[in-house]
């Protein structure tokens, strides 16, 4: 079909004289439109696609096995010891958590930024954010215990008067994440809704029509409708920016509010935050690869994307290599001796390995991106995604593991080895999340059609090319667009 | 609106011709004055100028933090290829350019440091809490830091400016290019020198104190002070018929909501270092704030937690109060004292256990303020205001909140 020429597109060009071209290969409004909704609509579902579901909800179904014999046995069946009372469930909560932070980020602060460039991306990440915070979930709520009482995380009034502890950050947390997880999930699915009408104008089927239309709540794209939408989505992005801060920096809390050398420093809720965001790029990156190549999206999300997201790396991942050096300088400027060992047992100590892979993953790793070759390379860009996962999973493992299994009391040290049932309930929540993301790809738009038409240079009020008023998707047969008579 | 008239740097005045040696004569004799009185107060107090000492450190900090401000705010807009900005960027250069006279105003720092900093204190010092660290916190080490910083602060901030203005003439490319190259590596070598210098100008005054987060807390509130002055200045140059129409209510809406979320982050940095000392409670770490919570400083800080952050948070939420030139003069005045105060917070109560209001800082405020006004005017003089020949002017003379 069109495949010859995609590798010659490359927009990543800078020119200082005049703005980037987003969309390529000669798009318009109704390309646009075909491109996105014929994956849902018209396209045979791939065999590839049933072989990778059936792969991914396998693993889920394995990590509700593990948490099904976690339940019948006790927390004793993960690698658990005395001093470390805390290791990869709070590992894979914030590693899930941070995940979730690109998605948000893209949508609400790169939108109130203007960057146009986010239209191609946004809807993607998006999805990943709530994918990743329903994986995040389920791990505070199956470490608790006595998971029969894991209502009590909630502010439920109950008859015994067992309130829960509001000076709690783990219940900060509950709340943290419960209202990033609405208002994603709200913003996310606002932006959709032009889209879902989309979908529900071209359906054929009867079920596809029902239920597209349902979802696009009478969406009929007139001014009024644009109009408001507008207006709401201007105040889901002002109201979900502060969201992206305020998650992780509870997140962070859970460690910072205590007195546990290496989780006691004031700098954790910026630093959380922009690690998450640097694992949520990495993450987004390792997905959307793959997925513009199987689905010939080359032309939407550009190099010149990859690109920008590649900066958002290099930038946050300074920003986590910074914090991690300012939080060495001060264990050793403030000269408390128990913090100084903590730092300097997490780089020598037993857990040295990880430490120096988060080192390498996270610090050295998006460094490499300072050079434009690599950051327009697509395979060496999505290997170093790969890496920074793993660093991010990492950070996570050596803040929490290193500095609980070396406390204070040096004769109850220990050295925690996860069990299989630790790593299979890991690897499961990964089924999980690619299943919501196959799911996601087989049955909704996932580039943000309406949004990414604004940015085209059609949509400009000058360009000579514009099509009437109203026809946004670009559907509108031409003779009434154009007020003629059929041709 | 899409189909009004672009403007054109035709339609205004775009150097400061008559006006320049006027403001600089001006402020240079405030800032002469300023300095004089503040001496003049300090002596006064007979404390051996410790006062005096401590109302420097807090206004060089202050106008440290602008022009560190204007700094990082053009690495941004070069790393983010904006285009927005143009029209008002060369006013961020001159400020950040004046870096070499804050190197000259930074001397009385080094010289009265044994007035201020503990770590000068032979008491201190010689205690075992500062035994591994007597190496970094003294006064070689300290000056050799400050050479250190206003070498990278001053090579990047005029390496800014004088190419912008060679643009001016030469409307070559190959220079857009290079800041787009080199300001990513700007920003971390600015961003570590502040973290840094943050510590070194105003932690270290207790120096058995220290916060992970000191450098982003300073960062933040010099950034919204930034904004602010920025704010001033643009609508003083338009009140003298200079920039007008091609600074429009677009541009202010941005410094508008730079201001407005920078006070957000301010306030998140500060609760964040707050909240986290005050929930752990170990005793050396809360003894700072609860310095700052007695005797009368509490009252001090809890104006700062609504003159600094509540306040203009709530008058600047609105699109309306953004576009409003009125509105943002006020909160741009409102936002630099606010700042200042916070500053004034954190530094003068090493100075006096009781809350204290100091004539001295108010009049050095004056005294470098003037100066550094009077540095920044002599350095917009004789070139356009705007840079002529950027290549992004005409994107920046067209911008729309859209």
């Amino acid at each position: 079909m069109m495949k010859p020429q995609v590798e010659a597109w490359d927009n990543t060009k800078d020119d200082p004289t005049k703005p980037v071209e987003l969309i390529l290969g000669g798009n318009d409004f109704t390309s646009i439109t075909e491109k996105v909704s014929d994956i849902v609509l018209e396209r045979k579902t791939p065999r590839a696609w049933y072989i990778a579901i059936t792969a991914t909800a396998g693993l889920t179904g394995i990590m509700f096995l593990m948490i099904a014999y976690l339940f019948m046995r006790g927390v004793g069946v993960w690698g658990l010891n005395n001093p470390v009372g805390w290791a990869w469930d709070i590992t894979n909560f914030v590693f899930w958590v941070g995940i979730g932070h690109a998605g948000t980020l893209i949508s609400a602060i790169l939108f109130l930024l203007r960057q146009k460039w986010r239209t191609s991306i946004n809807r993607f990440a998006e999805a990943m954010t709530i994918f990743a915070v329903i994986c995040a979930g389920i791990f505070p709520g199956i470490h608790v215990g006595r998971v029969w009482v894991v209502y009590w995380l909630f502010p439920l009034p109950n008859n015994q008067a067992m309130w829960p502890n509001f000076r709690s950050p783990l219940l900060w947390d509950v709340f943290a994440v419960g209202t990033y997880m609405t208002v994603s999930l709200l913003f996310w699915y606002t932006g959709m809704i032009p889209d879902l009408a989309t979908l529900r104008d071209r359906a054929k089927g009867r079920v596809k029509q029902a239920v597209y239309g349902a979802l696009a709540l009478g969406w009929r794209s007139s001014h009024r409708h644009w109009h408001r939408y507008e207006k709401a989505y201007l105040l889901l992005a002002g109201l979900a920016t502060p969201l992206v801060l305020s998650v992780h920096s509870v997140v962070s809390f859970d460690f910072a509010t205590s007195q546990i050398p290496g989780w006691h420093t004031a700098i954790f809720p910026p630093y959380f935050v922009a690690g998450a965001v640097f694992s949520g790029f990495a993450m987004v990156g390792t997905i959307l690869i793959p997925a513009r190549k199987w689905f010939g999206l080359e032309a939407i999300i550009t190099k010149h994307h990859l690109e920008n997201m590649n900066k958002i790396i290099l930038a946050t991942g300074s920003i986590v290599g910074f914090a991690y050096a300012t939080e060495f300088f001060i264990a050793w400027y403030g000269g408390n001796p128990n913090e100084s060992f903590a730092f300097i047992n997490r780089a020598f100590g037993p857990y040295a390995w990880a430490y120096w892979t988060m080192v390498t993953c996270n610090v050295v790793t998006p460094q490499l991106f300072w050079s434009k070759k690599i950051r327009t390379n697509l395979t060496v860009m999505w290997i170093m995604y790969i890496f920074v996962n793993i660093g991010m999973w990492f950070e996570r493992f050596v803040i929490i593991v290193s500095s609980l299994s070396r406390d204070f009391l040096p004769s109850s040290w220990a050295y925690y080895r996860p069990t299989p049932v630790d790593i299979m309930t890991f690897v499961g929540s990964f089924g999980l999340f690619f299943t919501l993301v196959l799911l996601f790809i087989r049955f909704l738009p996932m580039i943000a059609m309406a949004e990414v038409k604004t940015v085209m240079p059609i949509a400009d009020a000058h360009s000579g090319e514009r099509r009437s008023v109203g026809d946004y998707h670009g559907d509108i047969p031409s003779h009434i667009r154009d007020g003629g008579s059929p041709k | 609106m899409a189909h009004t008239h672009v403007p054109t740097l035709q339609d205004t005045r775009t150097t400061l011709d008559g006006l320049g040696p006027r403001v600089f004569g001006t402020s240079l004799a405030i800032g002469v004055v300023g300095m004089l009185a503040a001496f003049g107060l300090g002596s006064a107090q007979g404390d051996n100028l410790k006062q005096f000492a401590f109302a420097y450190v807090l206004n060089f900090a202050f106008f440290l933090g602008v022009s560190l401000g204007a700094l990082i705010f053009i690495g941004i807009m070069y790393v983010t290829r904006a285009s927005w900005n143009v029209v008002i960027r060369r006013l961020a250069e001159v400020m950040a350019a004046v870096t070499p006279l804050l190197a000259l105003l930074a001397i009385p720092v080094i010289l009265l440091a044994g007035r201020v900093y503990g770590w000068m204190d032979p008491a201190i010092a010689h205690s075992h809490a500062m035994a591994h660290k007597v190496g970094y916190l003294n006064q070689g080490a300290f000056t050799l830091r400050w050479a250190i910083y206003f070498i990278v602060w001053s090579g990047y901030s005029l390496f800014y400016w004088r190419s912008s203005v060679a643009q001016d003439k030469t409307g070559d490319l190959k220079i857009t290019r290079r800041f787009e190259n080199l300001s990513g590596f700007a920003l971390m070598a600015t961003a570590i020198c502040t973290a840094l210098a943050s510590f070194d100008l105003v932690m270290s005054i207790d120096p058995l104190w220290s916060s992970t987060m000191f450098g982003v807390y300073y960062f933040s509130g010099s950034f919204v002070s930034f904004f602010a002055v920025l704010t001033l200045v643009t609508m003083g140059l338009q009140n003298s018929g200079r920039l007008t129409r091609i600074v429009s209510a677009e541009h202010f809406h941005d410094y508008g909501k730079l201001m407005f979320g920078f006070t957000f982050f301010w306030g998140y940095i500060a609760y964040s270092q707050y909240m986290l000392y005050w929930y752990a409670n170990i005793p050396e770490e809360t003894a700072w704030y609860l310095m700052r919570s007695t005797h009368g400083w509490g009252k001090v800080g809890l104006a700062t937690l609504f003159c600094t952050f509540a306040l203009p948070f709530c008058g600047l939420v609105s699109r309306w109060a953004k576009r409003n030139r009125k509105v943002m003069a006020f909160w741009a005045m409102w936002i630099i004292v606010a700042q200042w105060l916070n500053l004034y917070w954190v530094i003068m109560p090493e100075y006096s256990e009781h809350a204290m209001f100091s004539p001295a800082a108010v009049a050095l405020f004056l005294g470098i303020g003037g100066l550094w006004f009077a540095g920044v005017t002599r350095l917009a003089m004789g070139n356009s205001l705007v840079p002529t020949r950027d290549p992004r002017l005409d994107e920046s003379l067209r911008f729309e909140n859209a």
